[in-house]
C-alpha cells in the first residue's frame, strides 16, 4: 500500500452485525487527505455499510474509525468533519433550492447575508447559478444531485462521502457528472469517499480504489493497478474485461509458475508471490491483450498458446470481441479496436488459437 | 382498476349502494340534527323551525359545565396521546421487533369499554387506598387524593381509548416520509430534534394535526370509560346520557349534540377536502415532473 | 424513548387488565372486596340467569358480525378494486364520519326511528307495506343486532379495505381470464387471500357487541343485557368480584378468539400494510 502523508480516514477491525448477519468483517483500511477515493463492489457487499459507519449513521459491532487523527465511532453525524450526498430523495421538498443548501449553515447561526453569499458561490461552482428558488420537484435528477453537493461543500467539511449518487442518473447523465464531480473535488481539495457497484464510474474519478464484497476488504490500490495489475483472482474477475482460468500449480519457482487448467498447461510470471505446488490457482489475462494467431504457432517462453473452437464476433462499435470456447466448456472473450487489417471473417465452429505474452498473464493465488 | 369491458352500471350500482349505506349510517344523527331545529321537540306532531333550543344551550348550566370538563378533559387527553403516538410510530419505523409494537398499540381496540373501566376503577379505587394507607403510616395526608377517580383517571382511560386511533394515523402519515431526509439533515450538522423540528415535521405536520382532531372528536363522543372513571363531576356524554335514560333528552340536548356533531362533521369533512386538495397538488407535481425541465 | 408510552400501556393497561382476573377471586364486601381466594362470584355467575344472558348475547353479536360482514365487505371490495388508488383513501374517509358523531347519540337516535310510531314504521305505514307498525325492531334483540351494525359497519368497512390489500390485483383479471363467476373468485380468492383481516374486523365487532353496555341498555328493552352491561350493573351493585368475574370471562372468550384466528390465518399478516 502506498504511502500516505495525511490519513484523513482510517479504519482499523471495524466490524458490523446485524443479528447473526456479517455485514462487515474486521476492515483496516486507510484513505489519504484530498483524494478520491471509492468503494466498489457489488450490491450488498458491504460498500454501503463502510460509507454510513465512516459518516455516523449507525454504529459499529467492533472497531474504531478514526477521521484526521480523532477517533470518532461514539460521534453522531453532525459531530464528525463529513456530510453526505445521498442516492435520492434526499432535498427537503419544502424548501427552495437556497434554502436547501444554506440550511447547514443556518444551523451555525451564520449572518444572513454571509450565507446568501456562500450560496450563490456554490450554485455557480456546481453550475446552478440562478436556480435559487426553484423547488426540488422542479430539478431533474442531475441537478437535485448537484444541490446536494453544493449543500455539503458549502459546510467546509474535511471529507465528503458519496453514497452511489449518480444511481439514479441515466448513463448519459452519469458519465457527464462523473466527470464534473471530478472537477470540483480537484477544485476544492477535500477528500471525497465514493461508494458505486459501476466499475466505469469507479475507474473514471478515482484516485485510489478498495474492492469490498461480502464484507471484506478484497484489494485496494490506484485504480490503474488494480485495472492491470490485480493481486487477487476477485478483483480480476470485477474489474475490466479478464478472462481467467482456474487450475492447479504443477510447477513453480522464483519467477515463473505453471499452472495445469487440464486441457493445456500455461505459464506465468509469479512477480515474487510464493506458490506451492498441488495449490489451486488462476491466472488472468485483459481480453485486449489475447489474440488470434496462426495455426502453426506455438507456445514458447514468451507467448502463451491455447486451442478452442470460435463461437461469435460481436460488434460493439469502438471494440470488436471474439467469443472463443475453449475445451472445458468455458467461453473467452478476445477484444481488439474494431476495423484494422488484419480482420479476417472467422466461420462459426472453427478451430482456433488464442494466444498472448506471457508477461501479460497475472497469477493469483486467492 | 375499471377494466374496459366491466359495465358501467355495475359500477354505478355499486356506488350507489355504498352512498347509501353511508347515508343509512348518518341517518339517524340527520334525524337528531332535524328534531333540534324543531318548536315543539321530539315527536310532536307539527313541525317549527326555530333556533330557539340552540339559544337554550347558553343558559343550561349544566350543560354548558359539562361541555367545558369535557373539553378540559379532551385538551389534557391531545397534548399527552399525540407525542406518545408520535414517539411509538417512530419507533416502529426503527425496530426489529415491529409485531410486537403494532400489537401492543392496537390491543386497546379489542377490549370493550366496559371491561377496561371496569379494570381501570378497581386498579384506580386499590391504588388509591394503597396509597392513603402508605400516607397514613407516614402520618401526611399528600397522597390521599393522588389516584381518586377524577381528572387523572379519566384521562388516563381516553389516552387507552385513543392511542391505537393516533397511533394508526400518524404511522400513515408518516409512511410518505423518507428518512433519508433525516440523515441528510443530520449531516449538514442537525440534531436529532432539529432534524425532526426543521425537516419531518413540517412534513407531517397535515397527520399530526388529524390526529389532534380525530383524539378531540373521540373524547367528546366517548361515554363509557370515562363515566366509570370521572369520579364526582359531569361530562358532556355523561349529561347526555342521563337525560336519555331518565326522561328522555331536553330540546336544547338535542341542539347541543348537534352542534356538536356539526363541528365534528366539519373538521372531518375539512380534512376529506384538504387531503382532496392535497391530492391535486401532488398529482399536479407528478406530471411536471414526467417532463423534464433540464438536464 | 419508547419507554413512554410501553411503560403506560403496561401499567394502565396490561396491568389493570390482568389483575382483573386476580380480583375476580376476591371475597365481596359490603362495598368493596377483600382479598382471598373464592370462586364465588364464578359461581354467582354461572347459576344464575347471567349465564343464559351471556351466552345469548353472544348469540345476537354474532349475527351482527355476519349481518356487517355481508352488508360492509362488499364495499370494501368495490372501493378496493372499482376505485382509483388515488381516490381510495378519501372514500374509506367517508366511514369516519359516523365517527364524528357521538357512539352515543348515533345509538339513541335509532330510537325514533325505530320506535312503534317511529320514521321507519311512519314510512312504511303510508306506502301501505304493512298495516300495523312493527313492534319487533326496538326493545328485543332485533333492535341491539340493528344498533351493533350500526355502530360498527365502519370498522367492517376499513377491516375489508385493509385486509384486501393482500389480494393483488392481477388475480383478478387471471380469473376473469379463466372464466370464472364472482362467487368463485369470492370464495376460492378473497376469502382466503382477505381473512386474516376479516377474522380481525369480525372479532372487533363481536366484542364490542358483547362488551358495549349502552347497546342492549337503549336498545334493547327491560332484562336486555350483554357481558358488558352484566359487569356495569354488578358496579353498580358493589358487587366488585361479580363484575371482574364477569369481565374475566370477557377477555378469556376474546384471547381464545384471537388465539383461534391466530392458529388458523396468522394474524400477523393483517400488520403488513402498516410498514
Amino acid at each position: 500500500m502506498s504511502q500516505k502523508t495525511n490519513i484523513a480516514v482510517e479504519v482499523k477491525g471495524l466490524a458490523k452485525n446485524y443479528g447473526a448477519v456479517r455485514a462487515l468483517n474486521a476492515i483496516d483500511l486507510q484513505i489519504g487527505a484530498g483524494e478520491y477515493f471509492v468503494l466498489l463492489g457489488p450490491s450488498g457487499g458491504g460498500k454501503t455499510t463502510l460509507l454510513r459507519l465512516i459518516g455516523g449513521f449507525i454504529r459499529p459491532t467492533a472497531g474504531e474509525i478514526y477521521l484526521h487523527g480523532n477517533e470518532v465511532s461514539d460521534l453522531p453525524p453532525n459531530g464528525r468533519p463529513t456530510s453526505m450526498v445521498f442516492q435520492s430523495f434526499a432535498l427537503f421538498p419544502h424548501m427552495n433550492v437556497a434554502t436547501n443548501v444554506g440550511y447547514g449553515l443556518r444551523l451555525q447561526s451564520m449572518p444572513k447575508a454571509e450565507i446568501s453569499e456562500r450560496v450563490d458561490a456554490m450554485l455557480e461552482m456546481v453550475g446552478l447559478t440562478g436556480y435559487g428558488m426553484r423547488m426540488p420537484h422542479e430539478l431533474s435528477g442531475g441537478q437535485q444531485q448537484r444541490v446536494q453537493l453544493a449543500r455539503s461543500l458549502v459546510l467546509e467539511v474535511k471529507i465528503l462521502l458519496l453514497d452511489e449518487p449518480l444511481a439514479a442518473l441515466d448513463a448519459k447523465l452519469r458519465k457527464d457528472m462523473c466527470i464534473e464531480l471530478k472537477r470540483i473535488q480537484e477544485k476544492v481539495g477535500i477528500t471525497f469517499v465514493h461508494v458505486t457497484h459501476n466499475q466505469e464510474e469507479a475507474m473514471t474519478v478515482a484516485d485510489d480504489l478498495a474492492i469490498i464484497s461480502a464484507g471484506d476488504l478484497v484489494e485496494v490500490g490506484k485504480a490503474r493497478d488494480l485495472y492491470e495489475n490485480p493481486v487477487r483472482r476477485f478483483t480480476a474477475d470485477f474489474i475490466g474485461e479478464n478472462n481467467i482460468f482456474d487450475g492447479q500449480i504443477t510447477d513453480t519457482d522464483d519467477t515463473t509458475t505453471t499452472v495445469d487448467l487440464g486441457y493445456a498447461r500455461i505459464s506465468v510470471n509469479n512477480h515474487g508471490q510464493k506458490a506451492s505446488v498441488g495449490e489451486k490457482a488462476a491466472v488472468s489475462v485483459r481480453s485486449e491483450l489475447l489474440q488470434l494467431v496462426d495455426a502453426d504457432t506455438a507456445t514458447s517462453d514468451g507467448l502463451q498458446i491455447m486451442p478452442g473452437e470460435h463461437r461469435e464476433t460481436v460488434y460493439l462499435g469502438l471494440t470488436t470481441s471474439e467469443l472463443v470456447r475453449l475445451p472445458d466448456g468455458n467461453e473467452i472473450m478476445v477484444r481488439r479496436l474494431s476495423g484494422g487489417t488484419d480482420a479476417r471473417k472467422i466461420d462459426a465452429g472453427e478451430a482456433v488459437q488464442v494466444g498472448w505474452r506471457t508477461e501479460d498473464g497475472r497469477l493469483h493465488l486467492s | 382498476m375499471q377494466d374496459d369491458y366491466s359495465s358501467i352500471w355495475g359500477y354505478r350500482l355499486k356506488w350507489l349502494y355504498t352512498l347509501l349505506i353511508v347515508v343509512t349510517l348518518m341517518a339517524p344523527v340527520f334525524y337528531v340534527m332535524y328534531i333540534s331545529f324543531n318548536e315543539n321537540g321530539f315527536g310532536a306532531r307539527h313541525y317549527e323551525f326555530t333556533f330557539d333550543w340552540y339559544v337554550v344551550i347558553f343558559s343550561d348550566l349544566l350543560l354548558l359545565e359539562s361541555f367545558a370538563n369535557t373539553l378540559v378533559l379532551a385538551a389534557i387527553t391531545v397534548v399527552t396521546v399525540v407525542p406518545m403516538g408520535l414517539i411509538a410510530a417512530k419507533h416502529y419505523k426503527i425496530t426489529r421487533y415491529p409485531v410486537a409494537v403494532v400489537s401492543l398499540m392496537l390491543s386497546p381496540l379489542f377490549v370493550p369499554a366496559d371491561i377496561l373501566g371496569s379494570a381501570l376503577l378497581v386498579f384506580f379505587k386499590n391504588l388509591n387506598k394503597a396509597f392513603t394507607a402508605l400516607g397514613e403510616t407516614l402520618g401526611v395526608s399528600w397522597f390521599d387524593t393522588w389516584f381518586d377517580l377524577g381528572y387523572f383517571s379519566a384521562i388516563v382511560g381516553l389516552i387507552i381509548y385513543t392511542l391505537p386511533y393516533v397511533f394508526v394515523v400518524i404511522l400513515i402519515t408518516m409512511a410518505r416520509y423518507k428518512e433519508q431526509q433525516t440523515e441528510a439533515a443530520r449531516s449538514c450538522g442537525a440534531t436529532a430534534w432539529q432534524a425532526f423540528w426543521h425537516i419531518e415535521f413540517p412534513q407531517i405536520r397535515a397527520g399530526i394535526f388529524s390526529a389532534c382532531s380525530f383524539t378531540v372528536i373521540l373524547t367528546f363522543n366517548e361515554y363509557t370509560r370515562t363515566s366509570l372513571l370521572k369520579g364526582g363531576y359531569d361530562t358532556f356524554t355523561g349529561v347526555l346520557v342521563s337525560q336519555m335514560l331518565n326522561e328522555g333528552m331536553s330540546e336544547q340536548s338535542y341542539a347541543m349534540s348537534s352542534m356538536v356533531s356539526y363541528i365534528a362533521i366539519g373538521v372531518i369533512g375539512s380534512i376529506i377536502l384538504l387531503t382532496l386538495v392535497r391530492a391535486e397538488q401532488l398529482e399536479r407535481v407528478a406530471r411536471a415532473k414526467a417532463e423534464p425541465v433540464g438536464a | 424513548m419508547f419507554a413512554v408510552p410501553v411503560i403506560f400501556m403496561v401499567l394502565f393497561f396490561a396491568l389493570p387488565l390482568a389483575l382483573t382476573y386476580v380480583w375476580s377471586f376476591f371475597e365481596r364486601t359490603m362495598f368493596w372486596m377483600k382479598p382471598g381466594f373464592t370462586l364465588f362470584s364464578y359461581h354467582n355467575f354461572f347459576t344464575s340467569s347471567r349465564l343464559e344472558n351471556f351466552l345469548a348475547s353472544m348469540g345476537h353479536s354474532s349475527i351482527s358480525v355476519v349481518v356487517a360482514f355481508v352488508l360492509g365487505f362488499p364495499i370494501a371490495v368495490f372501493i378496493r378494486r372499482s376505485i382509483p388508488q388515488v381516490a381510495q383513501h378519501r372514500v374509506i374517509l367517508l366511514f369516519i364520519l359516523p365517527f364524528a358523531v357521538s357512539e352515543i347519540i348515533r345509538i339513541f337516535a335509532l330510537r325514533p326511528f325505530l320506535q312503534r310510531n317511529g320514521l321507519v314504521n311512519g314510512v312504511l305505514l303510508d306506502l301501505g307495506v304493512i298495516s300495523e307498525p312493527i313492534t319487533a325492531i326496538l326493545y328485543t334483540p332485533t333492535g341491539v343486532i340493528i344498533g351493533e351494525v350500526v355502530s360498527f359497519l365502519p370498522f367492517i368497512v376499513f377491516a375489508g379495505f385493509l385486509a384486501m390489500e393482500a389480494v393483488p390485483k392481477y388475480v383478478f383479471e387471471i380469473c376473469q381470464d379463466l372464466g370464472a363467476s364472482p362467487f368463485r373468485v369470492f370464495v376460492d380468492v378473497i376469502l382466503p387471500l382477505a381473512a386474516p383481516g376479516i377474522f380481525a374486523g369480525s372479532v372487533f365487532i363481536f366484542v364490542n357487541g358483547l362488551g358495549v353496555a349502552l347497546l342492549p341498555n337503549i336498545l334493547g328493552g327491560p332484562g336486555a343485557v350483554n357481558a358488558g352491561l352484566i359487569a356495569t350493573q354488578a358496579i353498580t351493585a358493589l358487587d366488585f368480584p361479580l363484575a371482574m368475574a364477569v369481565s374475566a370471562i370477557m377477555m378469556t372468550t376474546l384471547l381464545g378468539l384471537l388465539y383461534l384466528g391466530h392458529k388458523l390465518f396468522d394474524l400477523t399478516k393483517i400488520l403488513s400494510p402498516m410498514s
